[in-house]
């Protein structure tokens, strides 16, 4: 059953969306902060971005997948904000799947973040981490680039020479698919 | 606190049967009525115990011998082998030719043991898509989890198929694997240009030192052999014909046959160079071992769970090998006593039901215990009366009396006191569910646990709780004991007193040992057959069954005060 709410919905956040932004109709974005979306990204139905505590900002040729919750979900300390905390800053060709919890402060780019997995809180993750399903992040761990983590908190370093253009051509022809099957809907989300 | 899940195991027999004793004269006894055994209370907390103790569900029976069995009292029979990646049936010969891994393209990932995928290096570089599927190129091995890619240990793979074959003939860092005896055989060919061959101190892989080895003190034991010729086997067993000689040779006194061996005898050597599986371990490679590790760091060794899982002896990541899945089996199993099958499953793979499953769930009545009225915590109050609900449930299609025995205080250091309110008692049959729908319209009202609390309805002693259809369930009233063991020493049991230590793993579970009987009365005929079958059937008699064994209730955890 589908539930309309009769409430004037929240404010808005500010939002700062490229043309080619693939935006579901019914994704969640939320917040005060401005949430900045980059080109040929794809944004799933019912994922949730919430700028309540700090902006975000969000790369190109990304795939954010449902139920997925992206920023901060609890205030950043007044220290991190005197030093310019950017709040969560994915870069380009990130997969975020779904039921994954990113309040990293970064994210490099070509990172894999898999189906219900948590980034902790301040985290950053280098270039072309993975993180496997379920595995945990904890809140303000520097991830070095091409690190796997998989199992039960184990560390590897992928070595196989993953090239990272390959990568985000890829996921780039997977937002043109993502394209034709989401209903977009940006200008709901521009103030 | 940790929350407890009353359980019930059953005891097998087997055990019991090395110690019993049975007097001169007496009958084979029949496995069901062991009366010499009764006296005894079987101790749940015996070391041996924790063998015999068995989940309903894990028991078989042997409808011969009418006897529970476990899995020690069977016989295992192997019924397929197969891969459980590739399903493929493996035929018996091959597994021991070739081994019990698969051989075909079933490959685990060295790092993380899950399932490697075969993927072009191609592919890769053009993207997703169905187009480039017919791609050729080189191919690597995948971890499709952990990212773990046989590049990285420098392997690609031209076919993608056939990856055990293409595996076996490369060496980590992509150089073609050559056997010491196929490189002997091409040395052998250019040895006017080498004139010295392969050197003494030549170092070999393990599979070529193992080779060499196993060929050298073959020929080494055929030699010393006497008569020679017998080889290995020849050995030194009476039947041998190498001892027939030997023996011949002491009655006549003169060297029947032996002329070999005495020429022969004491030239048992050992192997002094690489053709013959020598391997002279030297510092050096210890040095190389140090100044590799401080080169690739903790990051670069491999794990004790990883280095297990490797066919030889490996330190380094980069040294790690994808590994063939194990094969797994299907198993038949027959009772030792009879021979009789109890369980055979589909010899197809696929297939997962069973040819036969004698389970003894459908045998022997299940034995579930729980608390009569809830109480507030999970834990039994010491020296505090509780009552719980014992209930029985006949699986068989007869009715059956059942004789329930409870020692009056539990074996152990701490006795907490047991009493069946109702220890004797008739289960009707398992018969249809809607036959019982249909003739009695709710005739006996359930009882239920708000009635029971409320006191309107107490547990009276010798008679039954509650019954159904093929179900039973009688009042069990339990005073757990104190898990004190100070205290003036008067108040202390005579275990205490001996040995006054502290409290043990799990001594507050508090267990119950009870000898459970069940008797029945079964057709005979049907069973039998032959002419016993039509004898019985003139009687028109029917048999009498009964069978008996220990079984333990856990009940739950005593508070320590
Ligand atoms: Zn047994
Ligand atoms: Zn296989
Ligand atoms: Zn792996
Ligand atoms: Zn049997």
């Amino acid at each position: 059953m589908r539930r309309t709410s009769t409430m004037p919905s929240a404010p808005k956040p500010p939002t700062t969306l490229s043309s080619s932004t693939v935006i579901a109709d019914n994704a969640s974005l939320s917040g005060t902060h401005t949430i900045k979306i980059g080109s040929n990204t794809a944004i799933h139905p019912r994922t949730k971005l919430f700028s309540g505590n700090a902006p975000i900002t969000i790369g190109n040729y990304c795939i954010l997948s449902e139920r997925s919750i992206t920023g901060y979900q609890s205030a950043i300390p007044d220290a991190e904000k005197e030093r310019g905390g950017g709040g969560v800053v994915i870069g380009n060709g990130v997969v975020i799947e779904v039921g994954a919890v990113v309040e990293a402060k970064e994210v490099g780019d070509g990172c894999v973040i898999e189906v219900n997995a948590r980034i902790g809180k301040g985290a950053v993750l280098g270039e072309h981490c993975r993180v496997s399903p379920l595995c945990i992040v904890a809140p303000e761990e520097v991830v070095p680039a091409y690190t796997v983590i998989y199992g039960d908190g184990l560390r590897r370093l992928d070595r196989s020479g993953v090239k990272g253009d390959v990568k985000i051509d890829m996921i780039g022809r997977q937002a043109d698919v993502l394209r034709r099957l989401i209903l977009s809907n940006p200008a709901k989300f521009q103030s | 606190m940790t929350s407890f899940t009353p359980y019930t195991y059953f005891q097998c027999p087997c055990t019991e049967n090395s110690t019993s004793s049975r007097t001169f004269g007496e009958d084979l006894p029949s496995p069901t009525s062991d009366t010499s055994e009764d006296d005894r209370t079987f101790d749940p907390r015996a070391p041996r115990a924790a063998y015999s103790l068995h989940p309903l569900e894990h028991l078989l029976y042997c409808e011969d011998c009418h006897q529970i069995r476990c899995h020690r009292c069977v016989l295992d029979e192997i019924v397929t082998w197969y891969c459980p990646n590739c399903l493929f049936e493996v035929p018996s010969s091959s597994v021991k030719s070739e081994g019990n891994r698969c051989t075909r393209s079933c490959f685990q990932c060295p790092v993380c043991t899950a399932s490697l995928s075969v993927s072009s290096v191609a592919l890769a570089q053009t993207g997703l898509g169905a187009d480039i599927s017919a791609q050729a190129g080189p191919y690597v091995l995948n971890c499709t989890y952990c990212q773990w890619s046989s590049k990285e240990i420098g392997i690609q793979l031209e076919k993608p198929n056939g990856i055990y074959a293409q595996l076996s003939k490369v060496k980590n860092g992509g150089e073609p694997y050559i056997s010491a005896k196929d490189r002997r055989r091409e040395d052998r060919r250019d040895i006017s240009e080498s004139p010295k061959g392969p050197g003494p101190n030549e170092t070999l892989d393990a599979d070529s030192q193992f080779e060499n080895l196993k060929s050298f003190y073959q020929s080494q034991l055929a030699d010393s052999a006497p008569s020679g010729g017998m080889g290995f086997m020849g050995g030194y067993g009476y039947g041998s014909p190498g001892a027939l000689s030997r023996i011949m040779g002491l009655y006549t006194g003169s060297s029947f046959g032996d002329k070999k061996r005495e020429s022969k005898n004491g030239n048992m050597r050992e192997v002094c160079d690489s053709s013959e599986g020598l391997q002279l371990t030297s510092t050096k490679d210890d040095q190389c071992a140090i100044t590799r590790i401080q080169r690739v760091g903790w990051e670069g060794t491999a794990s004790t769970a990883q280095q297990k899982e490797q066919a030889q002896s490996v330190r380094f990541m980069d040294d790690l090998r994808p590994f063939s899945h194990l094969l797994r089996t299907k198993r038949s199993k027959r009772c030792r006593a009879c021979r009789h099958i109890l369980s055979k499953p589909e010899s197809k793979v696929q297939n997962t039901r069973f040819r036969i499953r004698l389970v003894a769930r459908n045998y022997i009545p299940a034995i579930t215990i729980q608390p009569l009225q809830q109480a507030p915590t999970s834990l039994l109050t010491p020296m505090k009366p509780v009552q719980f609900v014992l209930t029985v449930k006949n699986p068989l299609f007869e009715s059956v009396r059942v004789n329930i025995a409870t020692p009056a205080s539990t074996p152990g250091r701490f006795a907490s006191k047991v009493t069946v309110l109702c220890p004797q008692f008739e289960i009707g049959a398992s018969t249809d569910m809607f036959d019982e729908a249909l003739r009695e319209g709710g005739k006996e009202k359930r009882r239920t646990k708000a009635e029971a609390s409320e006191g309107q309805l107490q547990a009276e002693a010798g008679k039954i709780w509650e019954r159904g259809r093929n179900w039973v369930s009688v009042v069990v009233e339990i005073v757990p004991a104190s898990l004190r063991t100070d205290g003036p020493e008067f108040m202390k049991s005579q275990q205490i007193q001996k040995d006054d230590g502290p409290l043990r793993e799990d001594e507050d579970v508090l267990e119950i040992p009870v000898f459970v009987r069940v008797e029945w009365e079964t057709d005979a005929a049907h069973e039998e057959s032959g002419g016993l079958a039509a004898g019985n059937k003139e009687k028109e008699l029917k048999e009498k069954r009964e069978l008996a064994y220990w079984c333990v209730i856990g009940v739950g955890r005593i508070a320590q005060d």
